[in-house]
């Protein structure tokens, strides 16, 4: 419950955050952090504009979008604390239930007709497609090193920091789930939000046609994606036997930290070429592999 | 025994579909499916609550028939029957605008015989009747795929199928006889002993030829992406929804009698299961045609099938019980998910072709604001068979996710290194089918429409879409009662399993908590909406052209197409791939360029480079012995002379 309340505080600044980082480093004055949540509300608070070409996939799919993050949300621990449900093999669960989102994200762009949502569309589905093996193998091989199967039974054997090999393993891992949130939030590398041509974009030319409370909800759902990924890499840096305030303010750290990171690569580096993209993502799948391994070799299994 | 007998009475009766007026010749099929689907599945509940039957029918050694019907055979019987009786009285609304009397006296008749002769396949256990059955099988969905008899298509695939399909019966046969050679007896008992003191591996390899080429294991597969989109949609339904099950029976029933070498032949079926997966799905993605993409689908749940089996057969070497539950209950699980959601697909993609008579995406599109009601029956066939929840898919591929994950740190290297590799491959796989059915649902039932035979279609009649919401029903009945589902496919696979009663699966089956959290998101769904209609209440809601970038004129030959969809697919796995691109390149000069044809598409890969040049060999080389073939009736005789005469000529320097 604590990680719920956790996420949900945090989400309404994470974006905010990133907003200002970039602002800092492009020396304006910027917006103030909390001003990426006014915006939301702003958007819960206007008429909607639909396209004559869509069916009810259009308007429906922006609702199940956000109704399955928050479902995958309930399935995240945070630490030491068992999340609301928890069962063996809960991140299946997890990765399913993102996919199901995406599924009608993906619908919803081809439902408007529009040559650049299609484009947005094709692109989204190979990406997350590419993804998928990276975030499974991954949990996968903590899997194999505790005996257990789910997130919460998974973060609460796996880690020690006073192993030095473990944390080599998280320190890898916590790159992995960053460039998974990347991918999977659609920014730098693989996508850049602020570009200003249809044709470069991904996630955002989906949502071109989608318009208050739709567009709020899909601008809400990106937030508590990204702070449901730090929830999970804050998972990694804490260890149980910490007392439950400097768990929270490890995981109040490491949500500022990602938000900081994500802002500086967005503010230092170009996006890669769409050709590039596939190439990019499955290298994450090999890096969970060589996590696979280095789990192998740590239960003296090779 | 009754049961046997009233099949064989019914049996007798089917001409009367002959002499019936064409109007009532499809009801009349259906009562006639129904019949034979009520005996049988009487035959299989009672097998379900009170345990094996056994009963032998008369005649000699040989062709003695011996009737088993335990949990497998059961379970298959009840799963084909729901496909066939859903597609049957599906025929009644697709056939209405048929009038052609003998193509629909041949079809329903020989429906009703494949439906015969599964149900006796299932159930008979020695091997010349069951080969017998099989033929008839093989036979009457032949003469199902050949509906359409002057497509010359058509005829190709129908007899490319009747020709492989006879290959599969040559591999059975060689396996079979080898068996009864060794043993000496015409019952599958003889399997028992077989196994028992032999090499096992290579006589399972025959068996598994014969029967995986039914089941559509890769590379044995060429025949369904051409008989299923031959078919009609109904008869495509039931070749991919219960006809290749059978293949599955087939091995499964084989393994229940191995009892060594199960690793080996657990890690062959793995391997062969993944390529057949990876196989399947990247074919499907880039195919134009439903129904192509559908069969090539089918071959993919084939390999999430085969992937189970392989996984519990290796658990069953290692003596790990709970990997062998977990891999077979998935396995078996998924064969009745994959029957009850292609059915639905094949026959969802029936009401496109009654609608539009095509089933080709690049023409299709904006379907689903004509027809809202087979369109979202589709949209939850495509959910369901991506393995999404809350669907039924979902529940048996999370079975076998959870037989790879739960079992990671019990085995060897070698296991976790297999594992690892299915992992990989099964989430690939999912990928890959989210992205077929996204593409394939997208493009045929979103957007604008991409030609003029979508603008002016209706919904089908309810005769069409009625035995759909029954598959759904279904389907929705697997994610509710997931427990119970599970706990009666566990009696099948307890036939693999010995000393049954150490498996702790059914006390930590976390299928309760799934539910819970799908509940959840419903009801969030639902809140949600709710928010939204009483919010926007108070805005107004405006509806415009789609936004086109400052372009506001016709935007429906931009739309993206299937090919361009699937294009950068295609680009990354085109080595695995067979595209072929016709188009005529503009040259340097050509200042006014003509108009000039374009067209590309895709070959299965394996099919051009295993099946065609062997048989295009063959075909060349046997043409030669065709000098033998006058057409004179006197040099036959001549041939029958020459015969005797060298027959005497060995005889009497006493060669023979």
């Amino acid at each position: 419950m604590l990680g719920l309340i956790l996420t949900i505080i945090s989400s309404l600044f994470f974006l905010g955050i990133i907003a200002r980082t970039k602002s800092i480093t492009q020396g304006r004055k910027g917006p103030g952090i909390f001003q990426s949540i006014n915006d939301i509300i702003r958007l819960f608070q206007k008429g909607t504009v639909y396209s004559s070409t869509t069916s009810y996939i259009f308007k429906i799919a922006p609702t199940i979008y956000f109704s399955t993050i928050v479902s995958a949300l309930i399935l995240v621990p945070f630490h030491g604390q068992k999340s609301i449900i928890s069962f063996d093999g809960d991140f299946v669960m997890f990765a399913y239930l993102l996919a199901l989102g995406k599924f009608f994200m993906i619908l919803s762009a081809l439902d408007t007709g529009s040559p650049f949502e299609g484009m947005g569309a094709n692109r989204e589905a190979l990406y997350s497609m590419l993804v998928e093996p990276a975030f499974f193998i991954l949990m996968a091989s903590f899997a194999m090193y505790t005996g257990k199967t789910s997130f919460h039974e998974i973060f609460y054997n796996f880690i020690d920091f006073k192993n030095p090999t473990t944390v080599f393993l998280i320190i890898i891992a916590a790159y992995i789930l960053i460039q998974i949130a990347m991918i999977e939030n659609s920014r730098l590398p693989v996508d850049d939000p602020k570009t200003h041509l249809e044709l470069t974009m991904v996630h955002e030319v989906m949502i071109l046609d989608n318009s208050g409370f739709d567009l709020g909800l899909i601008l809400y759902a990106t937030a508590l994606k990204f702070v449901m990924y730090g929830l999970l890499i804050s998972n990694l840096f804490i260890d149980t036997s910490m007392n439950v305030f400097v768990q929270i303010l490890i995981f109040l750290v490491v949500q500022i930290v990602f938000a900081i990171i994500i802002g500086l690569i967005e503010s230092f580096r170009a996006r890669e070429r769409m050709k590039k993209n596939p190439v990019f993502i499955f290298t994450l799948t090999v890096l969970s592999m060589m996590v696979f391994f280095g789990v192998l070799l740590m239960m003296n299994k090779i | 025994m009754v049961s046997f007998q009233i099949l064989s009475i019914i049996f007798i009766f089917l001409p009367i579909i002959l002499l019936l007026p064409t109007k009532f010749k499809a009801w009349a099929s259906f009562v006639f499916t129904l019949c034979i689907a009520s005996i049988t599945t009487t035959e299989a509940i009672q097998v379900m609550l009170f345990g094996t039957k056994y009963y032998e029918l008369g005649l000699d050694e040989v062709f003695k028939i011996v009737v088993v019907i335990d949990y497998l055979s059961a379970f298959f019987i009840i799963t084909i029957n729901i496909v066939v009786v859903i597609a049957s009285f599906y025929a009644i609304g697709y056939n209405k605008n048929q009038d052609n009397n003998g193509k629909l006296n041949l079809q329903y008749i020989s429906f009703s015989m494949l439906h015969l002769s599964m149900m006796l396949v299932l159930m008979t256990q020695s091997f010349v009747p069951f080969l017998i059955f099989w033929e008839i099988l093989a036979v009457s969905s032949f003469l199902l795929v050949l509906f359409d008899t002057k497509n010359k298509e058509v005829l190709r695939s129908a007899i490319n199928y009747l020709v492989q399909m006879h290959v599969c019966m040559l591999f059975l046969l060689i396996a079979f006889f080898i068996i009864i050679g060794q043993t000496g007896d015409f019952s599958f008992y003889a399997f028992h002993h077989f196994f028992e003191s032999n090499n096992n591996f290579y006589v399972f390899l025959l068996l598994f030829m014969g029967f995986g080429m039914k089941a559509g294991f890769v590379p044995l597969h060429t025949w369904l992406p051409k008989a299923d989109p031959a078919a009609p949609d109904h008869i495509a339904a039931v070749m991919s929804g219960a006809t290749i099950k059978v293949g599955i029976y087939g091995i499964l029933r084989v393994l229940t009698y191995i009892k060594s070498e199960q690793y080996e032949i657990g890690m062959f079926l793995i391997i062969i299961s993944l390529v057949t997966g990876i196989y399947g799905i990247i074919n499907a993605i880039v195919q134009k045609d439903i129904k192509k993409s559908l069969a090539y689908s089918s071959i993919e749940n084939i390999g999430i099938i085969g992937l189970g089996l392989g996984l519990g057969l290796v658990g069953l070497a290692v003596q790990n019980y709970s990997l062998t539950f977990l891999g077979l209950a998935g396995a078996i699980l998924h064969i009745f998910n994959h029957a009850m959601f292609k059915s639905l697909l094949f026959l969802g993609s029936g009401n496109i072709f009654f609608q539009t008579s095509t089933t080709n995406m690049q023409l299709l599109g904006g379907i689903l604001n004509k027809s809202k009601i087979s369109g979202t029956i589709f949209l939850i066939g495509a959910l369901s068979i991506c393995g999404l929840p809350p669907f039924n898919g979902f529940v048996s591929e999370f079975l076998i996710y959870d037989a790879i994950i739960s079992e990671f740190n019990k085995g060897n290297v070698s296991i976790d290194v297999l594992l690892l590799v299915s992992l990989f491959c099964i989430s690939m796989i999912g990928g890959m089918a989210i992205f077929n059915f996204t593409r394939m649902f997208g493009i045929v039932f979103l957007g604008n429409n991409r030609s003029t035979k979508v603008a002016a279609i209706k919904e089908v009649s309810p005769l069409m879409y009625v035995p759909l919401i029954v598959v759904l029903v279904i389907i929705l009945t697997v994610t509710i009662f997931s427990t119970s589902y599970i706990s009666y496919i566990s009696k099948v696979v307890l036939l693999f399993i010995p000393n049954y009663h150490t498996i702790p699966y059914m006390a930590i089956s976390p299928q309760p908590q799934i539910l819970m959290i799908l509940l959840f998101m419903i009801a969030l769904i639902i809140v949600i909406t709710t928010i939204k209609y009483y919010i926007s209440k108070n805005y107004a809601t405006v509806y415009g052209p789609t936004w086109g970038c400052g372009y506001t004129g016709e935007t429906t030959k931009m739309q993206y197409t299937a090919s361009s969809f699937s294009e950068s697919f295609q680009k990354i796995s085109e080595r695995l791939l067979l595209g072929s691109t016709k188009y005529k390149a503009l040259e340097k000069m050509e200042i006014f360029p003509t108009s000039r044809p374009y067209s590309n598409s895709n070959e299965d890969i394996l099919d051009d480079t295993f099946i065609e040049p062997p048989v295009n060999y063959i075909q060349k080389n046997l043409k030669k012995f065709s000098i033998f073939k006058s057409g004179n009736t006197q040099t036959y005789v001549w041939y029958a002379f020459l015969f005797l005469l060298i027959l005497f000529v060995l005889t009497f320097i006493e060669i023979l």
